[in-house]
């Protein structure tokens, strides 16, 4: 259920603003609403320090989150952080964090030199070892020998695997240098041609302003491997790609050890600094006239008595809170979901898709009902509703031992959970241990019928529908009643008339199965057109078009649930033809080959089932009342980064 | 010869349908990618939307059914 919401009116003597202001922070029951614009009021005095105090605040803030960052390693505890002193000294506290920032900077550069060298290395070695084996006497000799006897060397690549650009680069050196000079060349990866001349030294800034072309890539070596020959260089490069991780290693130490001290610190840190940039915002939020304040927020109805006690307790006749009688419907209210422990995982189902708006139905419990009920129905076996179960409890008690995952996952296990005991249950009414092997050894023992045998298709299908029929019309109702105490009757009435067709149309099915008698022909039809007529006079001129088609819609959303017995059906053959694969041949291999099919189609029952159970509830469930767009509730002094984890 | 038309039309429904709803799919997967790349918190949105059109071979499996079971 949504938490029904009382907007409050706080007022008080002007120079209690901050204490109260301090004690709501404490309390984090009230969602403050900007009472200074609502009311058209005067802000209280200071605003221009408070911004001053604010910037300087949100840059603190970047340093701490920077450094918080930087110690993300995994090495998180679970330990809850104890704020620092307020209010914070900024001055103190930038030092240190500059402190900080300042070694912390100078690793990551190192480290980020360190990475760039390790990706830039391989791209020269590569074509010098290749361009090595063809100029063996050349490879030999160091730049002072090279220099000695007149000569120099250049490394280029060229992005291409075309020979014929290498001969243009060759004739464009022929053209300036005549014979002077050596070309050789080797493809040294896909799309790139490596390069080696030899050339007078005097004649250096001609080849180089001949080799700046476009399609070039001039390979310079990193300072540290100038002066050396060929040889020497490619091995000195090997040497220090052997060396980086080392490097990275100490410099990734240096870091820990000056960081993981201060971790607490830090977080400790964070978390005061958002506590005071929430409470200076706050302050701003406050209208104000010559003797008094006023501040306005939400807090959950069932808990505006303790706010006014706890008010009361600490500063007496001195501040009143009134609580301003809104609408349970006011859309403006935040939302705040409260269900039973068993049904609170699927809270996050449902934001998934988003937050229900406030005053509209919650559909929290209906689908930890239903979500599991259709999952079970759909993979519907004893064993593989077993092998669900085992491994849902194990990753529920994994979740719990690591306190970590997101709500969504801890949601998913506990469908997982609840759907495999469903699937257990729909297991013996379909009669199914791992497809037919329970039939095997057992013979028919189904509860009621066995899903791939052909005379249970029929009432199968039949059931899915049944299904959908129940849970759309389940909906539709919800929806006419939700609309109703949003006093939006058209909609209200739009939804009867769908529920009145619907209605007439599964009778005059249930007549065609035989299931009802011929007297109910006549109201079934009654009951259809007046829906139809309904649906239609309410879509204005083109409502028998758009009034049919949305009667039309619904009844595509009944079909689909037949998706319960397709996807059923699926698993349910595919485990048959893993018993059939399984009976051929040796008895080893048939277990092999079993034990793979079997594992394969628990993989998908798993998973299939799950998506195309959320998505009846999602499209054709929600889509017949539900109304998104809520805001969620998040109290004032409940950051929710206040309590940051610490790092060991 | 009755038999093999009747599973060629119920194979025909439901591989049409199937064809259509990949079809569909892929185009609005594609999309819906882009959309939570942007908006990751219309992920849940996005998944809406790519579900919808397997309603599409839900109902080619309905005839494929009603073609096996009434023919």
């Amino acid at each position: 259920m949504l938490v029904p919401m009382a907007k409050v009116r706080i007022l008080g003597r002007r120079f209690a603003a901050d204490a109260v202001l301090g004690e709501l922070q404490r309390l984090g029951l009230v969602q403050l609403a900007d009472a200074r614009g609502a009311h058209a009021l005067d802000g209280l005095d200071g605003a221009e320090v408070r911004s001053a105090r604010r910037d300087e605040l949100a840059a603190a803030r970047a340093q701490t989150e920077k450094l918080l960052g930087e110690l993300a390693d995994g090495s998180r505890s679970a330990a809850v952080v104890e704020p620092l002193p307020r209010p914070l000294d900024v001055p103190e506290l930038r030092l240190r964090l500059d402190r900080l920032t300042a070694g912390a900077d100078r690793i990551r550069r190192r480290l980020d030199a360190l990475r760039d060298e390790r990706l830039v290395l391989p791209r020269i070695l590569e074509p010098l070892r290749l361009l090595l084996s063809l100029v063996p006497v050349l490879a030999t000799l160091d730049v002072e020998k090279l220099r000695q006897i007149g000569l120099a060397t250049a490394v280029v690549v060229l992005n291409t695997d075309e020979e014929r650009l290498v001969d243009a680069l060759r004739a464009e050196l022929v053209a300036e240098l005549g014979t002077r000079f050596e070309l050789a060349s080797t493809r040294v990866e896909e799309g790139a041609m490596g390069c080696l001349v030899v050339f007078p030294a005097e004649s250096s800034d001609m080849v180089h302003s001949v080799l700046g072309g476009s399609a070039i890539r001039s390979v310079s070596l990193p300072e540290r491997f100038e002066g050396l020959s060929l040889n020497a260089t490619v091995e000195a490069m090997r040497n220090r790609l052997d060396q980086i991780p080392a490097e990275m290693g100490e410099a990734e130490a240096e870091r820990r050890s000056l960081l993981r001290p201060e971790a607490a610190w830090l977080a400790a840190a964070h978390t005061t600094i958002l506590a005071e940039l929430e409470l200076l915002a706050a302050t701003d939020e406050l209208g104000a006239t010559e003797r008094t304040f006023l501040a306005e927020g939400w807090v959950p109805r069932t808990r505006v008595d303790e706010l006014r006690a706890e008010l009361g307790r600490r500063f007496g006749s001195e501040v009143l809170v009134a609580d301003s009688r809104t609408s349970p419907y006011d859309p403006q209210a935040p939302v705040l979901m409260r269900n039973r422990r068993l049904a609170r995982p699927f809270e996050s189902l449902v934001r998934f898709l988003e937050l229900p708006r406030a005053g509209s139905v919650d559909p929290t419990l209906l689908m930890a009902i239903l979500l599991p009920l259709m999952f079970g129905a759909m993979v519907g076996d004893v064993g593989y509703g077993t092998l669900l179960l085992v491994l849902a409890i194990l990753a529920g008690r994994k979740l719990a031992a690591r306190a970590a995952g997101t709500p969504e996952i801890a949601g998913l296990v506990r469908v997982l959970l609840l759907g495999a005991a469903w699937s257990i249950v729909f297991g013996l009414l379909y009669g199914e241990v791992f497809g037919d092997l329970g039939t095997r050894f057992l013979g028919d023992w189904a509860l009621w019928k066995e899903r791939p045998s052909a005379a249970a298709l029929q009432p199968l299908l039949l059931f899915a529908v049944a299904i959908g029929a129940a849970h759309v019309l389940l909906g539709l109702g919800l929806g006419a009643w939700q609309a109703m105490r949003f006093r939006e009757y058209r909609v209200m009435l739009e939804k009867l008339g769908a529920i009145a067709a619907l209605a007439g149309l599964s009778a005059l099915a249930g007549r065609m199965l035989g299931g009802l008698p011929a007297g109910a022909v006549t109201p079934a039809v009654v009951l259809t057109a007046a829906g139809l007529l309904l649906v239609m006079s309410l879509h204005g001129a083109l409502g028998v078009t758009t009034g049919a088609l949305d009667v039309l819609g619904r009844i595509g959303n009944i079909l689909s649930y037949l998706r319960i017995a397709a996807v059923g059906l699926a698993s349910a053959h595919l485990a048959n033809v893993a018993n059939e694969l399984g009976s051929v041949g040796p008895i080893w291999i048939g277990i092999l080959v079993a034990t793979f099919f079997h594992a394969l189609n628990l993989a998908l029952a798993a998973f299939s089932p799950m998506i195309q159970s959320l998505r009846l509830q999602y499209v054709e469930f929600f889509g017949a009342f539900f109304v998104g767009g809520g805001r969620p509730f998040t109290p004032f002094g409940q950051n929710p980064t206040r309590h940051l984890q610490s790092t060991s | 010869m009755e038999t093999g038309l009747i599973a060629i039309g119920a194979g025909l429904a439901i591989g049409l349908s199937a064809l259509a709803t990949g079809y569909a799919q892929a185009r609005i997967g594609a999309a819906s990618m882009g959309l939570i790349a942007e908006k990751p918190e219309l992920a849940g949105r996005a998944i809406l939307l790519v579900a919808i059109p397997e309603t599409l071979v839900i109902l080619g499996f309905a005839v494929a059914a009603m073609i096996i079971v009434l023919l």
